[in-house]
């Protein structure tokens, strides 16, 4: 009875396990972090990679794999989590190398001048919280986190059990495989606009932080037990934005001569991007989004300078004319396809709008039902550019309602009454458009009966994008014809 | 190492497996060693008082014995006497001294103040050993019932400290008797899957009740209750309500862990409570509600001063007297005592005024078998517990006057304005803990009639597996514990 009780017993811990780990992945907070490491850990379709990006937030906005792929038909994933401590990384790679066999490693060091144990909970989690349960896990656990936490980051619902009064359905149906063309990379488009403070040339070395030394020489064995070979990087930025921190090394660039010299004992190349600037043709001002991060101008130029190192140095294929790796392309486009929908809702000239949405995948709309747009030659002259000929139209009429499809214009009417337009896309998407909403009596757009509407009575401009079927951008022009936008 | 946390329910997995792996004639032994570990857990230094309290009581019950061999009844007995004596204000000494020292302390200075005598007195700075009100009642019941002759001395040392020690009871009972207990320690306890089973569950009831919902109110009462200036009327009236049902739940959960543990193991101590918010009187209410407290004080206190058997003013006085200590052995304020207090009252104000309800029954024809009538005197009662609450409660006298004072004040608005929802509970924890606290009054009610475990046990494997997820489950997921909440304490792991 004894035995059958305990046999009983297990079975039941067992099944209470398995739901236990299948709600973790519910309750887990969705960041795009998690999105990249599920796809770029777990999704088997992927082909072996020829690099693997590790590192924080720095390799994170610094290289593009779209661009690697792109410029050189290398493969590559970016691994790396913003403020992802050193020991995580090393358990990051070692969760990437049971799918990639020999690829070659790059690995962002910035972190090491972390001074604490461990680093900040929510950063560590945003790393460990997404790796699938496994010894490599576990001992991630116990390695980057304090004891106390253990069991909260072992059982994540411990953690995030609270957050049951906001889950949403993204949390039961999250698919992060809607993310995968990105490959990991994230970089924003603004500039810093100011210089770096700090001077990178500084000679001299320090010892690093206790548990990096510990953690860099971990990786440096790991490759050389596994085969792999290791590339060691440091992105540009501002060492003084790190002076304050109390729990970082106060002398940066010491650290960085440090790692050098470790590196060449090694024989690993480390590639300081920080004292090569003027080579890549960086400008800290217009390159840096702010003191720590490249921006998408300054990431494709570090981009462009590691992909040419390791075409140089290593024997890599070119994939590009290789049809087993025709999705990279596909990615390739789409990343291009985001890239411009993102500069598109981040301009502000109608000028330069107008040209940004000629695009045969974008539907548009322009309506108006106030008679100012006889009168606004900034804005006639625009919507000629679009090619419509309000310009000719000299009748009055208050209510104005055009509609652009594959770059032809589909209908242009001028009316003194209320116009609308339906237009069925396919069975799902059914677009309504009206100079005048029911209820409020301004321009509106129905996309499947939600209500896009701009409160504003002049010229409306709806973006309307076929291939993700959303609404990209829904603009108007204040009095000096410089595009607004509702808060999405 | 709290009943309700992960460290505890492995230790409890683990010993319990070893417990019945073992033979029979060790059990006891590795409970005691158990025990001790569980005691020691929370602050090993206080493992001392446990175990002088019982080395007192093992040779004072020895010695007492000894002296009923004395032929000459008369010195038999005064040597009894002295010996019980001793031993048990030995027990309470140490009691006293951690619990009321600085309180009769300050109050003495207080008192003698007014006659302009100062004194200073040193104050006594250790924090109360865990458990000490209960282990020493329990200590004290087996010198008695030594003295009584209900049990026989143990001559056991490692026994009697098992049961002095015995951990599903010893941080806040059920207080047992030894003459209820002791016995249990010598019997053989076979591994029966269904008692296991039903310990278990009755485990992870307790579990349920005390995080999902207990320290789901608790957040809400403790709100109001620490700052009571801030708060009107219906608020208080909720936070009230919902300390009301905090503490039952709070307490009831932890007899219940405490229970099935001991279940699992194979003993049976006393169920504590018995739907008490269902008594229709005050004195029912304490037939109902910490049952092995009440008993205790009956056996040992109420019985011996001559219980209701020496005319009405002096049952008056015996109610009061009990209840006073009641109070008292709660906590050392004035807040208990009052508390204690007005329990003593309603039952003595109940007997004065039962010749004019009974007249008011007559007159009215008032039918005392209706529901609305049972309904009604629940309600009444229910109600005066509450107010009692209030004092037990609040964190001083003042406080307390406060809060009686705040919530005189009709402010129905804050109940549909969303003000409800800022005391704390938000309106989706708020639901939860009403959700919470009608399941329990459910269950509660099937409990009169039927054994709900027994229920489960008639039915189906996929029906009952499936109902143990789901508890399991809803704990997880609604329970208040992890990173982001600090344990709330048993109430009465604290008295």
């Amino acid at each position: 009875m004894f035995k059958k009780a305990i046999l009983k017993g297990s079975i039941f811990v067992i099944i209470l396990l398995i739901i236990n780990l299948s709600l973790n992945s519910i309750f887990i907070i969705k960041t795009n972090h998690r999105e990249k490491l599920i796809e770029g850990l777990y999704d088997t379709s992927q082909q072996p990679l020829d690099v693997l990006l590790l590192g924080s937030s720095h390799m994170n906005s610094g290289i593009s794999p779209n661009i690697l792929w792109n410029q050189y038909g290398i493969t590559s994933f970016n691994y790396a989590t913003g403020g992802q401590p050193i020991d995580v990384t090393y358990y990051v790679l070692k969760e990437a190398l049971k799918v990639h066999k020999n690829p070659i490693v790059v690995v962002d060091l910035y972190y090491l001048g972390l001074t604490e144990e461990y680093g900040a909970e929510g950063y560590v989690r945003s790393a460990l919280d997404n790796l699938n349960f496994s010894k490599n896990k576990v001992d991630a656990i116990i390695n980057c986190t304090p004891r106390k936490d253990w069991i909260n980051y072992l059982f994540p619902i411990f953690k995030y059990h609270d957050r049951w009064k906001e889950l949403t359905k993204n949390d039961f149906e999250f698919d992060p495989a809607n993310a995968y063309y990105e490959k990991g990379f994230a970089a924003e488009s603004d500039s810093i606009g100011k210089d770096n403070t700090s001077d990178p040339s500084t000679t001299g070395m320090i010892d690093l932080p206790p548990k990096s030394e510990e953690y860099l020489n971990k990786i440096i064995n790991l490759s050389k037990e596994e085969g792999f070979k290791l590339v060691f990087t440091t992105t540009p930025y501002d060492y003084n934005g790190t002076a304050e921190s109390t729990n970082w090394t106060k002398e940066s660039a010491k650290m960085f001569n440090k790692i050098a010299e470790i590196s060449k004992k090694n024989n690993i190349p480390f590639i300081n991007y920080n004292k090569i600037t003027k080579e890549m043709g960086f400008d800290f001002k217009t390159d840096m989004f702010n003191e720590g991060h490249l921006n998408l101008t300054g990431a494709k130029k570090v981009t462009l300078k590691l992909g040419e190192f390791l075409k140089e140095n290593y024997a890599l294929a070119d994939h590009r004319k290789d049809v087993k790796y025709e999705k990279w392309e596909e990615d390739y486009i789409r990343y291009l396809y985001v890239k411009a929908n993102t500069a598109l809702t981040e301009e502000t000239d109608i000028k330069n709008y107008i040209s940004l949405i000629k695009n045969k995948n974008y539907i548009i709309v322009a309506s108006s039902n106030d008679t100012g747009i006889s009168k606004n030659v900034a804005l006639k002259e625009a919507l000629t550019q679009l090619g419509l000929k309000v310009n000719q139209m000299n009748k009055d009429g208050s209510n104005y309602l055009a509609v652009i499809n594959e770059n032809k214009i589909q209908s242009e009417i001028l009316s003194s009454s209320k116009l609308s337009k339906e237009l069925v896309l396919d069975k799902d998407i059914n677009l309504k458009v009206t100079t005048k909403s029911d209820d409020k009596n301004m321009p509106s757009l129905l996309l499947n009966k939600v209500e896009y509407l701009n409160k504003h009575n002049g010229v409306n401009i709806v973006v309307f994008d076929k291939l993700s079927n959303e609404v990209l951008d829904n603009i108007y022009l204040d009095s000096k014809n410089k595009i607004k936008r509702e808060v999405k | 190492m709290q009943f309700t946390s992960l460290i505890f329910i492995m230790f409890f997995l683990i010993i319990s497996t070893i417990y019945f792996i073992i033979p029979n004639k060790y059990r006891w032994f590795w409970l005691l060693i158990c025990s001790y570990l569980f005691y020691m857990s929370s602050d090993p230094k206080y493992v001392i008082f446990i175990a002088a309290s019982t080395i007192i009581i093992y040779f004072s019950g020895l010695l007492i014995e000894n002296a009923n061999k004395i032929s000459n009844e008369k010195k038999s007995i005064q040597i009894k006497k002295i010996l019980v004596i001793a031993s048990i204000s030995s027990n309470l000494g140490i009691l006293f001294l951690f619990k009321y020292y600085n309180f009769f302390n300050t109050s003495l200075a207080r008192v003698l103040n007014i006659f302009g005598i100062s004194i200073h007195m040193p104050t006594f700075r250790y924090l109360l050993p865990l458990g000490i009100s209960f282990y020493t009642l329990q200590a004290l019941s087996y010198i008695i019932d030594v003295y009584r002759k209900d049990v026989v001395a143990e001559k056991n040392l490692g026994k009697l400290a098992l049961f002095v020690s015995f951990f599903p009871q010893v941080v806040a009972g059920p207080i047992e008797k030894s003459k209820n207990m002791l016995h249990q320690f010598d019997e053989k306890h076979v591994f029966d899957y269904y008692r296991v089973k039903n310990g278990l569950l009755l485990m992870l009831w307790g579990t349920f009740v005390k995080i999902v919902v207990s320290d789901r109110l608790a957040i809400l009462v403790n709100t109001v209750y620490d700052n009571p200036n801030n708060y009107k009327g219906f608020s208080i009236l909720i936070a009230t309500v919902f300390f009301t049902f905090q503490i039952y739940l709070d307490f009831m959960s932890y007899s219940d862990i405490a229970r099935g543990a001991a279940e699992v193991l194979g003993f049976n101590i006393t169920n504590n409570f018995k739907q008490p918010y269902l008594a229709n009187s005050i004195k029912e209410f304490w037939s109902r509600w910490h049952i092995s407290l009440t008993s205790w004080f009956k056996d040992y206190l109420y019985f011996p001063l001559g219980g209701n058997r020496r005319g009405k003013l002096r049952t008056y006085y015996n109610i009061m007297i009990i209840f006073l200590v009641s109070g008292l052995w709660h906590g050392a304020t004035f807040n208990f005592i009052i508390w204690g207090g007005l329990h003593g009252f309603y039952q003595i104000a109940a007997y004065l005024l039962k010749p004019l309800k009974d007249k008011a029954i007559t007159t009215f024809k008032i039918r005392t078998k209706a529901f609305s009538f049972k309904f009604f005197q629940v309600l009444i009662t229910f109600m005066l517990v509450n107010f009692a609450w209030i004092f037990f409660k609040a964190k001083s006298f003042l406080s307390a006057i406060t809060l009686i004072k705040n919530s005189f004040y009709f402010n129905p608005w804050t109940l549909l304005d969303g003000s409800i929802f800022k005391l704390g509970l938000d309106s989706k924890d708020f639901l939860v803990a009403i959700v919470g606290i009608v399941l329990v009054i459910i269950v509660d009610l099937i409990h009169r009639k039927r054994n709900l475990r027994i229920l489960l046990s008639k039915q189906n494997i996929i029906f009952r597996w499936t109902t143990y997820i789901v508890v399991v489950l809803i704990i997880l997921v609604l329970g208040m514990y992890g990173p982001g909440y600090s344990m709330q304490q048993f109430i009465y792991s604290q008295f």
